[in-house]
């Protein structure tokens, strides 16, 4: 902690190694320099000089004030400001300490992560907003049709209010997994991803499989790990329902997926035969609601999904793509997650 | 009749969002062209006449949601009014964002009008209508347009 005592005059009596070091003073005697003439005078602002008024005139301590500047010499810098007046012993003269923290880092920090918070609260409301303004107007549409004596035309609207409520509800299920990553802490376990895959394969993704009429091959090389269960069930059901959904344009399409060692860990990718991701959205589809498709087949949550979970365990999701030449999404984890090599699948 | 039919460009990735405008539309005048595409690539592609829209009529108006797929709303617009050729098509920002953000975004952009999808139906058929019969009947579209 940064430390100073100073004068009512402004002079400095004596101060700590911290404090000459947050000012690039580390070499320099500044006993008996003025306070406000420091660092190219870095505390000579108007309401540096207020709150130093404040302490000497009328002994107001000072805890906890954030004052923001900006100095050629340092850029702009965020400043924890607290002070409050000291007698030293043997000595009659009044001084006062004042603690002067560089918070710049954390200070940003917190204004990116609510700039963040701010984002998805906006991606909620609007996203959300979507299929119930779906609904009210089926409903009304299916109120005109049936004042027409269009009971079938009704019928079928009807059919098209029980699929927005769905896509809502999955909507939720899937914002409330994206919130719930790394909140509380999950149970990490032994897991061979060869055989995770494998089931999910064989329950939750024979529906879109089939549909898809596709195949999902798993290629030699996946590792055991050490991992939540549900995060990694997340990651692959993500990346491979991403894959059935835009890599299989038709019938017979091949997924594949496998991995192998890299510097610092492993990597996992899963290669489908779509039409691929151009170079300008493969950093965006890892958004909150970003898609590159119609909105109706997909939530725009998975991939982000995906993202959150590899933050987490410092690890990183990519893809890779030429255009036209199918997408080969790609995840990173660092070597302390992963066992070993299984050695087939 | 001499006059061409007007025709509207819906530009809405949501097809429930614009099956219910289509039919909303179409239910109040039946004889109104809507033409729709699903992404900010493919209105821009429809505006200058590019694959596979070589054929289609410039627009009287263009009704754009914000939220895109690949190239948002907002960028279709910013990319629409400073092209020389496209400006003077009027565009409507059809939307659930009701964000002042978004609205000043848009008529920064110098969007012709800001609608926010209203959350009853009854709303929603008045604002449709209201729109086709100030766009598609008493405004006049520009000299040499459709």
């Amino acid at each position: 902690m940064p430390l100073v005592v100073v004068n009512a005059n402004g002079r400095v009596h004596e101060c700590n190694a911290a404090f000459q070091a947050a000012l690039g003073l580390e070499d320099e005697d500044i006993v008996d320099d003025n306070f406000f003439e420091l660092a190219g005078g870095e505390f000579d602002t108007p309401r540096v000089r207020e709150l130093f008024r404040d302490l000497v005139e009328r002994d107001l301590h000072v805890h906890d004030v954030v004052v923001t500047q900006s100095s050629e010499r340092f850029g702009r810098r965020v400043y924890l400001f607290s002070a409050s007046s000291v007698t030293l012993p043997n000595d009659a003269e009044r001084y006062l300490l004042l603690s002067i923290e560089d918070v710049t880092a954390a200070h940003d920090a917190l204004r990116r992560r609510t700039e963040e918070v701010e984002q998805f609260a906006y991606s909620v409301s609007h996203d959300m907003k979507s299929p119930l303004v779906s609904v009210l107007g089926f409903v009304g549409l299916a109120h005109e049709e049936l004042e027409r004596g269009n009971p079938a035309e009704a019928r079928a609207l009807l059919g098209r209010i029980t699929s927005s409520a769905q896509r809502m509800s999955a909507l939720i299920d899937d914002l409330l997994r994206l919130v719930q990553i790394g909140r509380a802490d999950p149970r990490d376990e032994t897991l061979d991803l060869a055989r995770l895959i494998q089931e999910l394969i064989d329950t939750s993704l024979s529906g879109p499989i089939a549909a898809a009429r596709a195949q999902v091959v798993l290629e030699a090389g996946l590792p055991r790990v050490r991992a939540s269960r549900s995060y990694m069930n997340q990651t692959f059901s993500n990346l491979l329902g991403n894959a059935l959904q835009y890599g299989c344009p038709a019938p017979g399409a091949t997924i594949r997926v496998g991995g192998r060692p890299a510097a610092g860990g492993y990597r996992i990718f899963v290669r489908d035969e779509g039409p691929g991701v151009p170079e300008e959205y493969q950093e965006r589809i890892f958004g909150l609601f970003q898609r590159l498709g119609p909105s109706r087949n997909s939530t725009g949550i998975g991939l982000a999904i995906v993202a959150k979970i590899m933050d987490l365990y410092k690890g990183r999701a990519w893809v890779e793509s030429a255009d036209g030449k199918g997408a080969t999404f790609w995840i990173f984890l660092p070597s302390e997650r992963v066992l070993e090599q299984t050695g087939s699948a | 009749m001499t006059q061409t039919q007007r025709c509207f460009l819906l530009v809405e990735d949501d097809d429930d969002h614009a099956e219910i405008v289509m039919r909303t539309l179409t239910s109040h005048n039946a004889s109104r062209r809507i033409d729709r595409v699903r992404d900010g690539v493919e209105a821009l592609r429809y505006l200058r006449n590019q694959s596979p829209f070589e054929a289609t009529p410039v627009p009287d108006l263009v009704l754009l949601d914000l939220s895109l797929p690949r190239v948002d709303g907002h960028q279709v617009l910013e990319e629409l009014k400073s092209d020389e050729d496209l400006r003077r098509i009027p565009v409507v920002v059809l939307t659930t964002s009701s964000a002042a953000a978004d609205k000043e975004k848009a008529y920064s952009n110098h969007v012709n009008s800001y609608l926010v999808k209203p959350m009853d139906f009854e709303g929603f058929r008045a604002q449709i209508r209201g729109l086709d019969e100030y766009w598609g009947e008493w405004n006049r579209v520009m000299p040499g347009s459709a």
